[in-house]
């Protein structure tokens, strides 16, 4: 008799233990974000070979080994997840800045278009009593307000843009500090490997830095062979091993480029979406409420040139300013230099209805500036929705790759306890070869030779 | 399929915020009485409605012009009907004064015959919000000045657009009205009838003066038919802006508003969808296997 089954009794009772607090800590992380639920692989130890004789053949049992503890992933679905992530993130930025853009024009039926309106509607009204201050007091408001109301819509393009700098000064920071702790975990898992240990929490750690990096920046992550995360944006590498590129802001026009070389990094995902708006698509705002501003001025001033105010002088300008951001009344007209009188006669309003008329005359661009306005309502209105609908479909998919990787990583707190009643009794058996053990040893120790 | 305690969160958590939203969407259109409040719920009727909208405010102008322009007319209407009326009573007292009277008789006929052109020219100098509607772009139609009456205002044509593209002239100048225009204005042609009578020259009366009175006539008749085919131009163009605003309306009352009995089925629905969702939530506390343990 050995003492080889006190010996395989307590390989049995430590691994026992060993799943147990493995059951612990995945009940314990079943709501940690980015946990993956970890399993213990046990197998037989090495036999022993050596004996021949009263035991019968060799190569018998020696106990149990923890082989490892592993996590359960899928690098299928965590890429995918990663990716899917991504383009919701662009698509939600997207949406987000386009329900703002959509009211740049003022609320539907009080906006532009409306101020646009009653400037016309002013004219005719003048037409009828040209000589009355009142009437070209209401036509001078309703242009100053027209002028306001393009003035305001600049003013919300260059906030949103401004808003949209800011968003990208903190993502970038963000994104750097992510990259920084990418490159950490990197080391610290090597140096843990370099040990023999299975860093199963600093690789669920990593996954998620990474996940986060993809959805920032659109970053794309390659485990190398050494188990390093390479992480690159357009190919360029962010992090390599344990070093950590870094981002920053540029412009204007605000761009994103790479702290190191000051080169343009292509990125995508958030940062993507933020510095398209940023860029191209506040510029095009921009330039489509000038164009509205400039042929609005330049229809009403070309007519408004050829008609007489009540002093009965000619060749006055309505609209000053170069753009959206600056259009306002010019600033030598008053209120009797309105010019009402297509013959000079102060009574005579037929000028005005000239201006009134000049509701549907095209402009340079061949369109009215009704025509523009409700243009770029109707473009801004397409994009939100078509930005609003595509976060919607991402967010479903999101919501299914969430699903599956759920389905894979999560920790089912049933499951677990199942786990804990399986190694209760495994451990509990154990005890008892023990016990059974020591019973037998007693009886050979203190039982052999004595007679009674 | 492995079902897990935080995914089986997560989807309640997702069906929470989707049908709470989609129930915020309706109580929206139904607080608003609007199925459209922004351009992106429909992009291209929201567009629509506002050009709609547009065309609504516009028509509304012309359609404040063409009031305007058929007071002006009805104005110069009654004022020419008047003068009319008075050429009527001259007439009349130029045939007596045809026949041979006595001096006291003629004195009175000259008399009321001076009354009537005093009459005719405050006609002239008929005004509307101000204006004198005979003037063209003048204050005054005619003056008197050393006994005779001479026209002091010009030809402006007084204008109102009364549809997109329908530009009408509200005044009848009173130059052609009154015969300046002819070289024989109405007030001359009183003062020589008057001076006529008094003289007792029954041959100018009988042969001159009413052949001159029938043309003077016919004159103020012709304006008279102008202001009454350019009323009727005005007033079909008002009753054409008047139905086709009816129809912009309706037809962006028929975009833009909800179906009040429709929207409030639609909330009832997302109600339920959202009072599911919130049963299902809470019995997410079903018996685990922790409750069997001992």
């Amino acid at each position: 008799m050995s003492f080889g089954g006190l010996r395989i009794g307590a390989s049995g009772l430590a691994a026992a233990q060993r799943a147990l607090e493995t059951a612990a800590h995945n009940v314990a992380n079943a709501n940690t974000v980015g946990y993956s639920r970890q399993r213990i692989e046990t197998s037989t130890t090495e036999p022993l070979d050596a004996h021949r004789g009263l035991l019968g053949p060799g190569a018998t049992g020696q106990g149990v080994a923890i082989e490892a503890i592993t996590r359960a992933t899928d690098a299928l679905v965590t890429t995918n997840h990663r990716e899917t992530a991504a383009t919701l993130a662009s698509w939600t930025t997207r949406a987000s800045y386009y329900a703002r853009a959509e009211q740049v024009l003022g609320p539907l039926d009080a906006g532009t278009s409306q101020a646009l309106a009653d400037f016309w509607n002013t004219w005719e009204a003048l037409s009828q009593s040209p000589e009355s201050t009142t009437g070209r007091d209401q036509v001078l408001d309703a242009g100053r307000r027209l002028a306001l109301s393009l003035n305001d819509a600049h003013q919300r393009v260059t906030d949103l843009r401004a808003g949209l700098e800011l968003d990208m000064a903190s993502t970038v920071s963000d994104l750097n500090d992510r990259a920084v702790e990418v490159a950490e975990l990197n080391r610290q898992i090597k140096s843990s490997r370099a040990r023999g240990d299975v860093p199963n929490d600093l690789l669920d750690r990593r996954d998620l830095a990474v996940a986060e990096l993809a959805r920032l920046a659109g970053a794309q992550t390659l485990i190398e062979e050494d188990g390093d995360a390479r992480v690159s944006i357009d190919n360029l590498p962010l992090v390599d091993g344990d070093r950590a590129g870094a981002l920053e802001v540029t412009g204007p026009p605000p761009t994103i480029g790479w702290s190191a070389t000051g080169d343009p990094a292509g990125v995508s995902g958030e940062l993507g979406a933020l510095v398209e708006l940023a860029g191209t698509g506040t510029d095009a705002l921009h330039a489509d409420l000038d164009q509205i501003a400039r042929e609005l001025r330049d229809v009403v001033n070309g007519a408004h040139r050829g008609g007489f105010g009540l002093d009965g002088i000619d060749g006055r300008d309505f609209f000053a300013g170069g753009g959206a951001a600056d259009l306002a009344l010019d600033a030598a007209l008053t209120s009797s230099t309105v010019a009402a009188s297509a013959s000079g006669a102060p009574a005579d309003g037929n000028h005005a209805l000239v201006m009134g008329g000049l509701r549907n005359a095209p402009g340079s661009s061949g369109s009215t500036v009704a025509e523009l306005v409700n243009a770029l309502q109707g473009t801004l209105g397409l994009e939100a929705s078509h930005a609003a609908n595509q976060r919607d479909l991402a967010a479903i998919v999101v919501d299914d790759s969430a699903r599956l990787l759920a389905e894979v990583s999560g920790v089912s707190t049933d499951e677990e306890l199942t786990e804990m009643l399986r190694y209760q009794r495994a451990y509990e058996a154990s005890a008892r070869v023990i016990t059974v053990v020591d019973e037998l040893l007693d009886r050979l120790i203190n039982g052999t030779g004595v007679t009674r | 399929m492995r079902v897990t305690e935080s995914a089986r969160f997560d989807l309640l958590r997702r069906e929470l915020i989707r049908t709470s939203s989609s129930l915020a969407g309706v109580s929206e259109q139904l607080a608003t009485g609007r199925r459209i409040n922004r351009s992106s719920d429909a992009p291209e009727l929201a567009v629509q409605a506002d050009r709609l909208l547009a065309e609504d405010s516009a028509l509304r102008a012309y359609g404040e012009a063409a009031d305007n322009a058929r007071a002006w007319l009805a104005t110069q209407d009654g004022a020419l009907q008047s003068a009319l009326s008075i050429m009527h009573r001259i007439r009349e007292l130029t045939i007596s004064a045809g026949a041979p009277l006595g001096p006291e008789a003629r004195e009175g006929i000259a008399v009321e015959l001076e009354g009537l052109r005093a009459q005719l020219v405050d006609i002239a100098n008929t005004t509307f919000d101000g204006r004198a509607v005979f003037a063209g772009f003048g204050d005054q139609a005619v003056q008197e000045s050393g006994g005779t009456v001479g026209f002091v205002g010009d030809s402006g044509a007084v204008q109102r657009r009364v549809g997109e593209n329908r530009v009408v002239q509200v005044n009848v100048s009173g130059r052609e009205a009154f015969g300046f225009d002819a070289g024989d204005d109405l007030f001359g042609l009183v003062d020589d009838i008057a001076g006529h009578v008094r003289a007792g020259d029954t041959a100018a009366i009988t042969t001159g003066d009413l052949d001159r009175l029938r043309s003077a006539s016919g004159r103020l008749s012709e304006s008279l038919g102008a202001v009454g085919a350019r009323s009727n131009l005005v007033t079909s163009a008002r009753e054409a802006s008047v139905s086709r605003r009816d129809d912009i309306r309706a037809y962006r009352s028929s975009i833009v508003d909800a179906d009040l009995a429709e929207t409030a089925l639609e909330l009832t629905k997302a109600e339920t969808a959202y009072q599911s969702v919130l049963a299902a939530t809470a019995r997410l506390q079903l018996p685990s296997l922790v409750d069997y343990l001992r």
